[in-house]
């Protein structure tokens, strides 16, 4: 029996959602009366799927998209948008929602999206659930010099190391930290070739130094070679881009007190802060990581 | 910037409270640095004496916001404002310590203790 969240602060549209919603079989329906509430409500009774007004006091509804698909990535949630609301609700879909519905169309439309939304969720479910049965993962990724390949491998890694046991939550948390920062460092350091020295003078041009030279030989051509190794006892992480290389050992020391507000050196620092093993080849292009249980 | 996905921002007297929403992955990120200029913007109005980060929203964060917040920080001290954050979790409170910028930014366990002590 989905249980759906109903999140308004005004009781006249939680009435008339609830009564267009329990049309429907076998959905029970709560309710809370700002982001806050509901947040803690998702804490204790984790609903299959809420549903949000957008303007609210305390947290509002951006906000609580933004939370939940944090906090609670297997919750899906809809936006409900006022009059006028489109550009909101396309960035609250930007942001993680599920979906949006008007709310001078919940007639027409809100019972549709949510049948929709619930199935969908169901289906990530199962797949969680699955994710949870693995106890060993050995893979490889070739991407290209482009930073947006990088969350969503960092998003299958994550999983990767929760599923198999090797990490608990917060440590898988620390995990995506170094792997994020060995990954940029791979793409913007190693194939890009750009220094942490350009984005300090002028971070505009290291923008536009990173689109030009992603589709100009050779740089564009070259890949970062991604290979893991995980089970419940230890997991290794290889990252190589097909740059020069560099010596790890010549980066200043990020932490001193006269490199505190400079560019340089913080990505290496966090990634041996979180990972139990770092060592880089000899060229300086292949990095090792490997974190035990 | 109540339609922003990054960052949401919400002036409480001469306290800006800036709720970091999602993480920030990249400098080539158009939207994020776009929305980053425009706190910085907010930021620099001579109306605003704090600024206070709220990592109530993000699990994790890296050397990209890391700078970011230098930025920030560099241009506030230049006009006299302060930086402060709250609602850290446990792996970005290690960043900050592992990184030395608990030394340089005072951090608060919840929003409200913090606006507390800022309205003093």
């Amino acid at each position: 029996m989905p249980t759906i969240l109903v999140v308004d602060d005004s009781s006249v549209d939680r009435r008339l959602v609830r009564g267009l919603l329990e049309r429907v079989p076998g959905i029970f329906v709560q309710h809370a009366v700002d982001g806050k509430e509901a947040l803690d409500l998702i804490r204790d009774e984790m609903p299959d799927l809420v549903l949000t007004d957008l303007i609210m006091p305390n947290i509002d509804g951006l906000e609580l998209v933004a939370t939940v698909v944090s906090q609670f990535p297997l919750v899906p949630v809809i936006l409900m948008t006022g009059k006028g609301s489109e550009e909101i609700a396309v960035k609250a879909l930007r942001a993680g929602a599920s979906s949006y519905v008007p709310k001078n169309d919940l007639a027409g439309l809100l019972v549709q999206t949510v049948e929709n939304v619930l199935a969908v969720a169901q289906s990530e479910r199962s797949q969680a659930q699955l994710m949870g049965c693995m106890v060993h993962n050995e893979c490889s990724f070739q991407l290209e010099s482009d930073d947006s390949m990088i969350p969503p491998l960092i998003t299958y890694l994550h999983r990767c190391v929760r599923s198999v046991g090797l990490c608990d939550e917060t440590n898988g948390v620390r995990v995506c930290v170094a792997l994020e920062e060995a990954l940029r460092n791979a793409v913007h350091h190693g194939n890009l070739e750009l220094t942490s020295r350009m984005r300090e003078d002028d971070t505009d041009q290291y923008r536009n130094l990173y689109e030009q030279r992603r589709t100009n030989t050779p740089y564009r051509d070259r890949r970062v070679h991604v290979r893991i190794d995980v089970n419940e006892s230890e997991g290794s992480f290889i990252i190589r881009d097909e740059g020069r290389g560099f010596d790890p050992g010549g980066l200043p020391d990020p932490t001193d007190p006269a490199n505190l507000e400079r560019a340089t050196g913080r990505g290496l620092l966090l990634m041996r802060s979180f990972m139990d093993e770092v060592h880089f080849n000899d060229v300086g292009n292949e990095v090792t990581m490997v974190k035990r249980l | 910037m109540d339609s922003s996905i990054f960052f949401s921002t919400e002036p409480q007297g001469d306290i800006l409270v800036v709720s970091l929403l999602r993480s920030v992955g990249s400098f080539a990120e158009d939207e994020a640095r776009d929305e980053w200029n425009q706190l910085l913007t907010i930021a620099g109005q001579s109306e605003i004496k704090h600024v206070l980060l709220d990592f109530g929203t993000l699990s994790y964060f890296g050397s990209t916001l890391l700078e970011w917040m230098v930025t920030l920080w560099k241009k506030l001290r230049a006009k006299g404002s302060g930086l402060t954050l709250c609602n850290l979790s446990e792996v970005g409170l290690e960043i900050l310590h592992t990184a030395k910028f608990d030394t340089l930014w005072t951090v608060y366990a919840t929003r409200e203790e913090a606006i507390q002590a800022l309205s003093v």
